[in-house]
């Protein structure tokens, strides 16, 4: 019997694909990296996960689990080929419970649809990545998604509370629990969260929901510089305040969303001319009655640096406007790298000057937004990919993009993973003992090397 | 122990860094869970990282079991030498090496005294947030080896959430730095798998904490009930309302007599069957909004009295009966063991309920005085140690609690950590599956178990012979239904 035969015999026939174009579309994510995985399968539960990892150990045949394929790191791209484990099938919500504040989920299900299940509870999953109705929870957990309201509430992890996984010898294990506080034994889940599917595949997580904030503000300032932006966002967290949403765009992300709104003939709350050289977007959540002493201490952080403030009663139309971000960013050039990384909050400024340095170094447009309340940036690097000099120019910025974000005493990654695309700056974030205390818990857990390989380490 | 190794030991930490003398080794032969005692061979006081190292190759060369030590306030054993060998004493390890007042970090040893850092820079307007019980003795080293809570976890979170970067001398006696001073996790969270590992994977040396803002204003309300359900039910419709307490503690009826005939008598209402003692934090003008909607909680919920602490000497006597409640204990008991466990907070009215039950069956008085927020029980056992009976007694009594919170979808600990105290219930909740796993994350750090034997997994390699897992919780469950419909019949 074959491998496929196998594995038609575990998710029957009509959930294992060696299909070309089924395998070209799961062997990709964002990072548009392809390399094909010898088949793809559906599982139904986590029985049949169980048989397929028991399989593909028995055979040493690297498997990969997929959720959204909505990655920037390539942790879903198979790259020593393999089984791709689908997860479009395990999708079922299991539970919200309201009064307990708990939801148990299936790896697959989208992350926008547990937010609206929750909603229509009257409770809340903060976890937001951009990606959220496209990426899965199972994704999130593996790379320890975060998102603009991980200023507030905290990323993923802070809102696991246990895990059914399987591990690489075909093992089905629980963590955690279904309680909000555990000292039960080492904290496997936490090791799990964040590991890029490379130490098993999860099948069912236990998360822990809010009560939803009954109502919430949104202001936007402009500013003349993306220092002035910064600066005012520092002051703002200074004086104690802790938005739920805390986004900054720079000068070259206004001018292309300019562009695009004009292009597209597009309404917008705000003019944005060409003084503005940054913005910066604030949500405050929380009681109602709170809500307009809340914004009148956002605005007197703000004011003394801004050129201008808008407030809400626009707050859908101010958000509407920086999700148009992405596809007028797109417009710049046919190709990005989207970078992801970290300095202090008080660096952000300094970080930023330099990206404008580097992009005159370069000759490459660089953009940047992010979440700058955790000094989380996201650093676009544009470019024409078939032009043979733009690739080499951008591969010598990419490490810039890095060491000076490690210089500045920060840090590689804030929410995406390593995957392939920053395991050869590794070394940047940690000493070789530490890189080989990861290498030893992944041996530890996966000696054939089976689950994920040629991921994270270099 | 041969005298060459003590010798050698002097030779690293100093003639007076180490002792074998037995009346000395009488303080280390337990920590605060005084029911598991055993004396090791020596304690060394290491001065720098190089001398723990230096201490932990010496024992891997001779095959001793060693473990590192706080301030010994643990409550499951993690700081007993079940095998005797070597205690690795930490305390003079006790300095604060740096604090960035705008990043909001401390660079701490780990013997420093949980409280000394938050008084240590309280003046930049910022304190350390993990607050257990035993704040003014225990250390943080000690802290982050049982990922230690205390009442404001409901809000700020366990130690775990307040750890960024550490550098420890892992079992083989190498030292690594893991984690990054800006909290980011990049690969695997190595930091933490060491935090809460109960001193089994490593030596913690220097930890990078995160500091927090103090608050601009903190109110401290008192709400007593005549019924245990009414203050139960309080608990969940304070958070159900949205509202994130910085604490919300209980304390029943027969923890208020023992506090209030103490030194720490902080006025909790003697007529109460439970008293909540629930603080909040932030903006003045929220805090306010808040404080309002608690007591209308409160009152819907039948409270006859609900109490603001109108300044700040009043706040600090709330906090005082809360926080010596375990030290009030010793007026009416000459021992107690306290116990932790955590259960989804829904159930505390019939958890509650069957642990009174039970406390009757096995004829010994238990008292709760606990996080409710966060639905982490600590039932407190009274016993006296000097008869043998009522010893045997606590220990059936402390299962039988155990498998009631593990039956309503609890876990056997929140923030006390396992180490033998409940070793042999983890099969209450884990399979031989799940421990092998956890056996092989040990394994990566301590592959040889010299470091802190005996902790954390059941005596026996199988769950099936320490009891029979699987039907060990069947049993457990058809138990808590009687307990529970009991409890109900009661109610009616």
């Amino acid at each position: 019997m074959t491998v496929a035969e196998e594995l038609a015999s575990i998710v029957g026939s009509s959930h294992v694909h060696t299909d070309p174009p089924t395998i070209a579309e799961n062997s990709t994510d964002a990072t548009r990296r392809c390399h094909p995985a010898d088949v793809v399968v559906f599982p139904a539960d986590a029985a049949e996960v169980c048989r397929i990892v028991r399989l593909a150990d028995r055979d040493r045949i690297p498997i990969v689990s997929r959720g959204g394929g909505v990655g920037y790191a390539g942790g879903a791209v198979p790259v020593r080929g393999g089984i791709v484990i689908g997860m479009k099938r395990m999708n079922r919500i299991l539970e919200i419970d309201p009064v307990d504040l708990v939801a148990v989920v299936e790896p697959g299900v989208i992350t926008g649809d547990l937010h609206d299940a929750a909603a229509a509870r009257g409770v809340f999953y903060p976890p937001d990545p951009a990606s959220l109705r496209k990426s899965t929870i199972g994704g999130n957990i593996a790379h320890n998604a975060g998102g603009p309201r991980a200023f507030k509430y905290g990323v993923t992890r802070q809102f696991l509370l246990g895990l059914d996984v399987v591990l690489p010898n075909g093992c089905l294990i629980s963590t955690g629990g279904r309680v909000v506080k555990n000292a039960s034994g080492y904290d496997l889940t936490g090791l799990m969260c964040g590991s890029e599917g490379t130490l098993g595949v999860i099948t069912r997580a236990i998360l822990r929901l809010l009560p939803a904030p009954p109502a919430s503000r949104t202001l936007m300032a402009l500013f003349g510089s993306a220092r002035d932006c910064a600066q005012s966002a520092c002051a703002l967290v200074g004086a104690g305040i802790v938005p739920s949403k805390l986004e900054f765009v720079d000068g070259a992300s206004v001018a292309a969303l300019r562009r695009y709104v004009a292009d597209e003939g597009l309404a917008t709350p705000v003019e944005l001319p060409p003084t503005v050289r940054a913005m910066l977007l604030v949500e405050v959540d929380g009681a109602s009655d709170g809500l307009d002493a809340a914004a009148a201490r956002v605005r007197s952080a703000l004011e003394p640096r801004a050129l201008r403030l808008v407030e809400s009663g626009h707050g859908d139309a101010l958000w509407e406007l920086r999700r148009h971000l992405s596809p007028a960013v797109a417009r710049i050039r046919p190709d990005k790298i989207n970078e992801d990384i970290v300095v202090p909050r008080r660096r952000v400024p300094d970080y930023l000057e330099a990206m404008e340095r580097l992009e005159r170094e370069c000759g490459l447009p660089i953009v940047c937004f992010g979440h700058v309340g955790d000094g989380n940036i996201h650093v676009n690097l544009m470019l024409d990919a078939s032009d043979a000099a733009q690739a080499a120019s951008a591969a010598g910025a990419k490490a810039r993009i890095f060491e000076l974000a490690v210089e500045m005493g920060g840090t590689i990654s804030g929410e995406h993973g390593i995957g392939i695309m920053k395991s050869d700056f590794l070394h940047l974030a940690h000493a070789p003992a530490a890189i080989e205390a990861m290498k030893a818990v992944k041996r530890a857990l996966d000696p054939k090397g089976i689950m994920n390989p040629g991921k994270i380490f270099p | 122990m041969k005298p060459e190794v003590i010798d050698k030991l002097r030779d690293i930490v100093g003639a007076d860094g180490a002792t074998d003398d037995a009346a000395e080794l009488l303080v280390y032969e337990c920590d605060a869970l005084t029911l598991f005692k055993n004396s090791p061979d020596v304690v060394v006081f290491p001065a720098d990282t190089e001398q723990v190292a230096a201490v932990v190759r010496l024992a891997n060369e001779y095959g001793i079991p060693f473990l590192p030590r706080g301030a010994g306030t643990g409550l499951s054993g993690g700081a007993l030498a079940l095998e005797g060998g070597i205690i690795i004493e930490l305390q003079q390890l006790n300095r604060i090496l740096s604090v960035d007042a705008e990043n909001r970090t401390a660079v701490v040893q780990p013997g420093v005294v949980n409280l000394h850092l938050s008084q240590a820079v309280a003046h930049l307007g910022l304190y350390y947030a993990p607050d257990p019980s035993s704040q003014v003795a225990c250390s943080i080293g000690g802290n982050v080896a049982e990922n230690a809570g205390g009442p404001h976890c409901l809000k700020y979170g366990m130690t775990t959430n307040h750890v960024l970067e550490v550098e420890a001398v892992v079992a083989d006696g190498t030292v690594v730095r893991l984690g990054s001073k800006t909290g980011e996790r990049i690969g695997y969270d190595m930091v933490g798998a060491l935090v809460g590992s109960e001193g089994t994977f490593a030596i913690v040396t220097e930890i990078t904490v995160r500091l927090l803002k103090k608050p601009q204003s903190v109110k401290t309300l008192l709400a007593a009930f005549r019924s245990v359900e009414d203050s139960s039910r309080a608990v969940s419709d304070v958070i159900a309302a949205g509202i994130v307490p910085a604490a919300l503690e209980f304390v029943d009826r027969r923890t208020t007599e023992a506090v209030e005939a103490s030194v720490y008598a902080a006025g909790y209402p003697l007529d109460a069957a439970a008293s909540l003692l629930i603080e909040i934090d932030g903006f003045e003008v929220a805090v306010e909004d808040t404080q309002a909607s608690i007591v209308d909680v409160c009152r819907r919920n039948h409270a006859f009295e609900v109490r603001l602490a109108r300044s700040e000497a009043e706040r600090a006597r709330l906090w005082m009966g809360r926080k010596g409640a375990f030290g009030a204990m010793g007026r009416i008991s000459p021992d107690m063991i306290t116990m932790d466990a955590v259960i989804p907070r829904t159930r505390l009215p019939e958890v509650l309920t069957a642990i009174e039950r039970l406390s009757e069956q096995h004829a010994m008085p238990v008292a709760n005085v606990f996080h409710a927020g966060d639905g982490n029980l600590h039932p407190l056992i009274l016993y006296d140690g000097r008869d043998a009976d009522q010893v045997e007694r606590i220990h059936a009594l402390g299962e039988a609690i155990m498998e009631v919170c593990v039956g309503v979808g609890g876990a056997l600990s929140g923030e006390h950590g396992i180490g033998v105290e409940k070793k042999d219930f983890m099969c209450m909740i884990f399979n031989d599956d799940d421990l092998a796993a956890m056996r092989r994350a040990k394994g990566v750090f301590n592959p040889d178990g010299l470091l802190n034997p005996g902790k954390v997994f059941p005596s026996r390699p199988s769950c099936s012979e320490v009891g029979p897992g699987v039907t060990r919780t069947a049993e457990a469950a058809r138990r808590i239904d009687e307990y529970v419909r009991g409890a109900g019949e009661a109610r009616a």
